[in-house]
């Protein structure tokens, strides 16, 4: 079963308040900052909006890396995959989120939980790095 | 030099992209309700699968043993759409005067008119487009359309020597070609011109070519005569109705400062689109293209200069300021770049006729009528109070793309107190 259900992204932009202050976790005091300004959340997050897919996670293979079941991702396909990055594989006929772990013997994809395990691609994997990962968008 | 890129069995590619397990593997689409064939991998066509089969002979062309290796999926069109924008704003955003011609291909002009320069540069544009988009890209480059139709699909043809880009870049170059293409395969040469021309001994389009323009003139209409003159290299741009109309719409506009706010020049290419859509319809025509260009300041030094125009064709040509604007915004954001600073701006629309002449697309999901009604209304309520009184939402940014207009007579602007009017009485009803 895939991991992951890509999906495209409806470019209008949409103008948010920008609440211009540093927050601190503390308690904003809204009359500190200076109102006015916008921002476009398309703006902001994504720089190439012709790579940029987006993929909403299943299952918990990545928890402690902050990713978790529900999670949005967006994927930027411009940029260049590294050793150490989270990005979107396709193996063996499923795609999956992963961390990139670029090594002596080959390519691993190492999981971030505990219960799950390293995954050493060899030549008879189906194996592709679709897109890596740019950004988490979750829920609170 | 023009250049066209075609996307190699588009439907195929998306799909793929989206489900990797297809590669490697013969692929159909099919059409609404499952009808025919739209598409093919190439080894659904390896299979003897043809073009415009219907789903239920394809087990006909291949044998019943064979069926189940065949994986034959629906068309999902607004995936296939995304795709395609993805593609157009990439070559839009690298390439100049780019024309979408369809779904999957576009035309454009090579950078460099160097024939190396331009060869390396197309050939990082495929590779740009495939690990962006994942979608892989042939493209052909020649000295007019016609020519770099067919420079396309030798290179489609031919992904191992060619790697997706080949140029027809000199006369030798060139017959060969036209030997090897058989007199179907030119662009706008139909089935029934194919016969004809088979019936006059002319099988391919070299022989095509030796054929003399006095015979072509008399025996075929003009547009035959403008392929027949293409396939020779001679650029009949200008005179093909494919592209330019008998007429054109035209709003553009110099803006009073340079503006580098995306916002802002959208909002003049709205206005401009809606301004031109207003024109068609007073004069009962339609349109079928949308052009836009954008224009930076060339004397400014301080800011990088950039300019650019992208046209879009329509799915079935139109009026409504909804669709023209739809189409002009889908333009811009092709050729919009950030970090310029733009001068000027404009909207033209192109292949205009008569609305009685407009022949619907089997394919368009718009409702036409529903739109002209809503468009004699909008008119309507403009022509009795104020130009402006109705627009559409996205017009109204800052308004710094609108003229210098200090020394503007009053009585021009009398028209606003509609907008002042219906300001002051909410303001009244919230204070009480």
């Amino acid at each position: 079963m895939n991991e992951l259900e890509i999906n495209s992204i409806d470019q209008d932009p949409i103008s948010l308040q920008f609440f211009d202050s540093q927050i601190q976790a503390g308690f904003p005091s809204p009359a500190q900052g200076s109102f006015g300004d916008t921002i476009d959340l398309n703006d902001e997050l994504i720089s190439n909006p012709e790579a940029t897919f987006c993929a909403r996670v299943i299952g918990n293979s990545m928890i402690d890396s902050g990713i978790n079941e529900g999670d949005l991702l967006l994927i930027d396909r411009s940029l260049t995959p590294h050793d150490g990055c989270i990005a979107v594989c396709f193996i063996d006929g499923e795609f999956t989120v992963k961390r990139v772990s670029i090594r002596a013997d080959g390519i691993y994809l190492v999981p971030a939980n505990k219960r799950f395990p390293e995954l050493h691609v060899n030549s008879d994997n189906n194996f592709q790095i679709w897109g890596v990962v740019s950004h988490i968008i979750k829920k609170l | 030099m023009y250049c066209l890129a075609d996307c190699n069995n588009f439907f195929v590619s998306c799909e793929r992209l989206y489900d990797p397990t297809l590669n490697g593997r013969p692929v159909v689409v099919l059409s609404n309700n499952d009808g025919c064939v739209i598409a093919r991998s190439n080894e659904a066509k390896a299979m003897g699968i043809p073009m415009g089969c219907p789903a239920f002979q394809i087990k006909k062309h291949i044998g019943t043993a064979r069926l189940n290796d065949v994986i034959q999926l629906s068309a999902r069109h607004t995936l296939y759409h995304d795709i395609s924008l993805r593609i157009m704003s990439l070559l839009g955003r690298s390439c100049e005067r780019l024309e979408v011609y369809s779904v999957d291909e576009a035309f454009f002009q090579a950078p460099f008119n160097d024939p190396v320069k331009d060869e390396q540069f197309l050939r990082d544009l495929v590779a740009k487009i495939y690990k962006y988009v994942g979608i892989p890209v042939s493209i052909g480059y020649a000295p007019t359309r016609t020519l770099a139709k067919i420079a396309s699909r030798i290179a489609k043809k031919n992904p191992d020597t060619t790697q997706g880009v080949y140029g027809l870049t000199s006369q030798h170059l060139i017959d060969s070609a036209l030997v090897k293409t058989d007199i179907s395969d030119v662009w706008g040469i139909g089935r029934r011109l194919t016969e004809a021309l088979r019936n006059r001994g002319v099988g391919s389009a070299a022989q095509f070519v030796q054929y003399p323009n006095s015979l072509v003139r008399s025996l075929f209409n003009i547009t035959v005569a403008h392929t027949h003159a293409e396939l020779k290299g001679i650029d009949c741009t200008a005179a093909s109705p494919v592209t330019v109309a008998h007429k054109s719409i035209m709003n553009s506009r110099t803006f009073g400062t340079l503006i580098t706010s995306r916002n802002e020049v959208q909002a003049a290419v709205v206005h401009f689109a809606e301004h031109c859509s207003r024109q068609l319809r007073s004069e009962g025509s339609v349109a079928g293209t949308v052009m836009v260009y954008v224009r930076g300041d060339r004397y400014r030094e301080d800011v990088p200069f950039y300019s650019n125009s992208c046209q879009l064709n329509l799915a079935t040509p139109s009026s409504s300021a909804l669709t023209i604007v739809h189409y002009a915004l889908q333009a811009f954001s092709c050729i919009f770049k950030e970090g310029f600073g733009y001068r000027k701006a404009g909207v033209m629309l192109l292949n205009i006729k008569p609305e009685t002449m407009v022949q619907l697309n089997l394919f368009d999901k718009e409702d036409h009528n529903k739109q002209n009604r809503l468009m004699r209304a909008i008119d309507h309520i403009n022509t009795r109070y104020a130009t402006q009184a109705v627009n559409l939402a996205s017009t109204s940014a800052k308004g710094e793309w609108k003229p210098r207009q200090q020394h503007l007579n009053q009585s021009a602007q009398s028209a606003l107190h509609i907008y002042s009017g219906m300001v002051a009485s909410s303001k009244k009803k919230s204070s009480l």
